[in-house]
């Protein structure tokens, strides 16, 4: 059907697609001014202009280039990263499982995750106490626990894919087989805390509060590297996860491998969350919240979805980090806390709204 | 293009679904595979596509064996409407668009564009190209489908009961444009139906599948009594309205 005659696309199409690429703009622009906010407030206040002297290696104040380079930016820097890192995944889950439900906190593989790091604390002795109550924890081989944080996460990751393949991808399936799974590792990691030293019990408690201050710079480099690759890989297959949004034989008729999509997106996802909580803990929700979002604003086109919800991402847990910082100042809550909140609000507008994606 | 499909055949595990079923599919006809519920007539659909891969025979379009061809190159020869089809929130444009998805490199380029517009426009979807398709009619949704299948640029368009659940006008739209695209445009269709009236009025021929076999195949006028009595089990007189046969239900079973 070659002879089809090339017609003017229509003026509507153009502002159609304008307003979206505005409405991302506009998420890019909130990200950024949550992101020198959350950089500025603290027990010492950095304005916009001294954060900027900062940066350009004039700071007004020597303090400010302390607090911003060693504190405030490596932490906003984490929340961002793991806020794309986890929205991102929670996108390309919810497609490939065709289920809004999906995420890494919702299918049990965040928990999964925290089981395989608790089991490299308890018999690699990869954790340690330290004296300082700013840095009571610290994974003394991060190579280590991400592998076990890794392992555990792809297990799950195969796992739900198995059940969806043998059940069907419904949200009920989903969520039973994320309420069994989350149970299953909860048991895990409850177990092995029983046997656990004084040293260990408290590495796996605070580990298992998701905070972003505990990043250093290393582990953020890697968390970047990693959820860009990621990020890279959903985008190049951006058109597969719309195929696929129409249905499994639609998308194979399209020409799209559905089940290596399907197997490589949930391995790349599953790698994301594992590298994201094995450095920074379980921080749950923000990859169910992102993606709904923008769902809601921006539709279920990927080319726009992906970067919607990655910025929703960063912009939310940013936001979150920054509150949890300061609610009950001078105290300091990790931000998985804080995210927890989210979860009960973001279930109950899926029940309200009914499960389509 | 010649659609040819040589003794194919077809198991699940120890259930056999096809048996050595073959036929030729002349370019720019509708051909119609017809059969009662489970006989095979979407499995042989989905072998024609390449969905599903034969335990023996070929698939030849335009002589060339499909085994041969790559998932993205078959997509580039066959439009397929499933019969199942999900609408998330897209709007109608880019749910057409979906259809350039074995064509596109990296990004959608302008003739991307322009194509989808053109079929947009065959199919009379302008009014709805802005409209997400989670808001859409079932006959609405179904040409949708049958837009995106034709955004393939396709040589071969397969339909899986495209009839099915839609109200009097959406079913004669629907086969109007089939029939449209086979004649006006050259598309070499194959389609499975249950309504045998709307196939007789569509069809340039038909195949009649018992048990996954082929046990009839010609033109709608040499439909007889006996072979839908054999296939599906029930009496019909056959009678002929505008130069049409039309199939009538009659009381009683035939003896089996």
């Amino acid at each position: 059907m070659s002879h089809l005659k090339r017609v003017a696309v229509p003026v509507e199409y153009h502002h159609y697609i304008r307003h979206k690429r505005t409405a991302l703009v506009l998420l890019g622009l909130l990200t950024l001014v949550l992101f020198v906010t959350a950089v500025g407030i603290g027990p010492v206040g950095i304005s916009p202009a001294d954060l900027l002297s900062v940066l350009l290696g004039r700071p007004t104040d020597t303090r400010f280039a302390t607090i911003v380079w060693n504190i405030r930016l490596p932490q906003a820097a984490a929340a961002l990263v793991a806020g794309v890192g986890l929205a991102a995944a929670g996108t390309a889950m919810q497609s490939i499982l065709r289920n809004p439900l999906g995420s890494p906190f919702t299918l049990g593989i965040a928990n999964a995750g925290a089981f395989g790091a608790a089991l490299t604390v308890t018999f690699f002795g990869t954790g340690v106490m330290r004296s300082t109550v700013a840095d009571a924890i610290s994974i003394t081989n991060p190579v280590l626990t991400t592998l076990g944080a890794f392992t555990f996460c792809m297990l799950t990751a195969l796992i739900i894919v198995w059940i969806a393949e043998l059940r069907g991808a419904t949200p009920e399936t989903m969520v039973l087989c994320g309420v069994a799974l989350s149970s299953l590792f909860s048991a895990g990691t409850m177990f092995l805390q029983y046997f656990a030293d004084d040293a260990q019990l408290a590495a796996i408690v605070f580990w298992t509060f998701g905070d972003v201050a505990r990043a250093s710079v290393r582990h953020i480099v890697i968390m970047a590297v990693v959820t860009g690759g990621g990020l890279l890989y959903f985008w190049f297959h951006r058109w597969a996860f719309n195929a696929i949004d129409a249905g499994d034989e639609t998308a194979r008729g399209l020409g799209i491998r559905v089940q290596r999509v399907r197997m490589t997106g949930m391995m790349v996802a599953a790698l994301m969350t594992a590298v994201i909580v094995s450095f920074l803990g379980v921080i749950g929700f923000v990859g169910l919240v992102a993606p709904h979002m923008v769902r809601r604003l921006l539709g279920d086109d990927h080319r726009f979805v992906l970067p919607g919800s990655c910025l929703a991402g960063g912009a939310l847990l940013l936001a979150s980090d920054t509150v949890a910082r300061t609610l009950l100042a001078p105290h300091v809550l990790p931000v998985a806390v804080l995210t927890a909140f989210l979860g009960a609000p973001a279930f109950l507008y899926l029940l309200i709204r009914g499960y389509r994606r | 293009m010649k659609l040819a499909v040589e003794t194919l055949n077809f198991s699940y595990g120890d259930l056999r679904v096809l048996l050595d079923v073959s036929f030729e599919a002349a370019p720019g006809t509708v051909t119609a595979i017809l059969g009662p519920n489970g006989c095979g007539k979407s499995t042989l659909l989905r072998c024609v596509n390449g969905l599903l891969t034969p335990d023996s025979g070929r698939v030849l379009l335009d002589d060339i064996d499909i085994s041969l061809l790559s998932s993205r190159d078959i997509a580039r020869r066959i439009g397929y409407v499933a019969q199942r089809n999900e609408a998330s929130r897209l709007t109608a444009f880019d749910a057409v668009l979906l259809g350039r998805t074995p064509h596109l490199g990296f990004h959608v380029g302008r003739h991307d564009l322009e194509i989808t517009q053109a079929v947009i426009e065959s199919m009379g979807l302008s009014e709805l190209s802005m409209r997400y398709i989670d808001q859409m009619s079932g006959g609405e949704l179904q040409r949708v489908c049958i837009a995106r299948a034709l955004a393939q640029e396709p040589y071969f368009l397969l339909l899986d009961e495209p009839t099915s659940s839609l109200d009097l006008r959406n079913q004669y739209d629907i086969l109007h444009t089939i029939r449209h695209l086979a004649v006006e445009h050259g598309v070499t269709v194959l389609l499975t139906m249950h309504d045998l009236n709307s196939t007789l009025r569509v069809a340039d021929r038909v195949i009649f599948l018992r048990e996954g076999q082929v046990f009839a195949d010609g033109n709608p006028d040499e439909v007889t009594p006996d072979i839908v009595a054999a296939v599906y089990g029930i009496n019909v007189e056959i009678i002929y309205h505008d130069g049409r046969p039309v199939i009538i239900p009659l009381n009683g079973h035939p003896p089996h």
